[in-house]
């Protein structure tokens, strides 16, 4: 579903990603771990197209959506083509980024609206089903600065489902939660996992890796140190940075 | 030494100045509306990618912020019919000066606006599968608002007082009929007092104005 070969990126100096490769098969939910500044949001970043890779290619679902070979500058180019595969992808963010100026109802039927040009009616509809499915039916009218962290984070995943992407990715998505409202976030994500979503995901939450990933990718200084099942990669991880990451995020528990 | 006030001279000077005022509110109006139009495109091109689009347009803005706008005028009314060798009408060759002007300050504000939007607003409209237009139409531009609308106000208001400038050029403005009249009635004390009142009484309850609403968008977020 996602195959992303040799990406390479730079802020300045820094070396962010140095030949990552990463492999994601239809409904699988990989989770990618690993110190901050070890490169996974940038990752997440390239997959959807809001980074620029130096060199290195991304394919989606068969499809090459981004190939670079080092000679190109700048962002990439929107086309009409990039914009189509892009929009198979849902990502939501550290930060929730709602538009705050729509209602909880307007943020996720902007986007069907005007992208797929969804009738009002029916993108309403649409946007009814999901907040059900997220438990924030009556939320609807409400401003985004009503709500909690989790129900915000909540909100911006059905935004997201609005398009009915085949992937969906998050970046961190409870690290700005009060700890007590970071399970009802999971449970959402769980349960889209269980509904069959191919789910790249980036979390310190070794719990929801542990119980929900087919895949745990240990990430550090901008490489994929280790890839494996979860029950590896916590149990018995070939690379001692990865068994030093693992044993200090868990002790700390 | 004291003054003595003939304020029994204003009522014959007033359908003068009130006539005087009427041009220029015209003059505000117009200028407002074409310079905030062309502010729209200066605020794009300033944020244009292309170098070739966003410098020329940056020389512009800094031409326009850095000489006074006296001189812009008189360089319009008098330079340009000779250097492009076609003559404007008077109101015509202000108000293209004057919209030139604001159009600057306006397009400043626009930017500064469209970019105090944090960039995560951008981005989610970008993987929502968003246009450039609509991202800009239904994301940026009713945040952005927000910020521009007081900055784009208080300069309207200073524009209202500065077209007293095209007086200078013979423009029978309020400025220029307040001249007159003091000129022909030997009355100056009396009829500036009046004039300045009339610039007073309309410009600060639209300063007031610009403060309650500057407050209240800072209060709510919608």
């Amino acid at each position: 579903m996602i195959a992303a070969r040799q990406l390479q990126k730079r802020f300045g100096t820094l070396e962010v990603l140095r030949n990552v490769s990463l492999d994601v098969q239809p409904g699988e939910v990989v989770v990618v771990i690993g110190p901050s500044g070890s490169g996974k949001s940038t990752l997440l970043r390239c997959l959807i197209g809001l980074e620029a890779p130096e060199s290195g290619e991304v394919h989606i679902d068969g499809q090459l959506f981004i190939r670079r070979d080092g000679r190109d500058r700048g962002p990439l180019r929107r086309t009409a083509e990039f914009r189509r595969i892009q929009r198979t992808m849902g990502m939501v963010f550290q930060q929730f980024s709602l538009f705050p100026h729509l209602t909880v109802r307007r943020n996720i039927m902007l986007a069907p609206i005007r992208t797929l040009a969804v009738p009002e009616a029916e993108a309403r509809a649409r946007a009814e089903r999901l907040l059900a499915k997220v438990g924030l039916e009556d939320k609807a009218l409400e401003y985004p600065d009503k709500l909690s962290g989790g129900q915000k984070q909540r909100v911006a995943i059905a935004r997201a489902l609005a398009l009915e992407p085949k992937i969906m990715l998050f970046d961190e998505v409870t690290s700005a939660l009060d700890p007590e409202l970071i399970h009802e976030v999971l449970s959402v994500m769980r349960g889209l996992a269980s509904d069959g979503m191919t789910m790249v995901v980036v979390t310190h939450e070794m719990g929801f890796a542990h119980k929900v990933a087919d895949k745990v990718v240990f990430m550090d200084g901008g490489t994929v140190v280790e890839e494996g099942p979860p029950t590896t990669i916590f149990g018995g991880a070939r690379e001692p940075r990865t068994r030093s990451f693992i044993e200090k995020v868990l002790t700390h528990i | 030494m004291s003054y003595e006030w003939a304020w029994s001279i204003v009522p014959r000077a007033m359908p003068a100045l009130l006539k005087g005022l009427q041009l220029t509110l015209f003059v505000t109006v117009v200028v407002i509306v074409l310079g905030f139009v062309l502010a729209i495109f200066v605020a794009a091109g300033r944020l244009a990618r292309s170098p070739l689009i966003n410098k020329p347009v940056a020389a512009y803005i800094e031409f326009f912020r850095g000489t006074p706008a006296l001189v812009q005028l008189v360089w319009v009314y008098y330079c340009l019919p000779i250097v492009l060798g076609i003559e404007l009408p008077s109101v015509a060759s202000i108000v293209l000066a004057l919209t030139l002007n604001v159009a600057a300050f306006y397009g400043e504000a626009i930017r500064a606006g469209i970019q105090a939007i944090p960039r995560d607003q951008s981005e989610s409209a970008d993987i929502l599968g968003l246009s450039y237009v609509d991202k800009m139409r239904y994301v940026i531009m009713p945040q952005g608002f927000r910020i521009i609308i007081p900055v784009v106000l208080s300069q309207s208001i200073s524009l209202f007082k500065d077209t007293a400038l095209v007086s200078t050029l013979g423009v029978a403005d309020l400025m220029y009929q307040a001249r007159v009249v003091a000129t022909e009635t030997y009355r100056p004390m009396e009829i500036l007092t009046v004039a300045a009142m009339i610039y007073f009484v309309l410009a600060f309850p639209c300063t007031v104005a610009t403060r309650l609403l500057e407050l209240r968008l800072a209060r709510a977020r919608h």
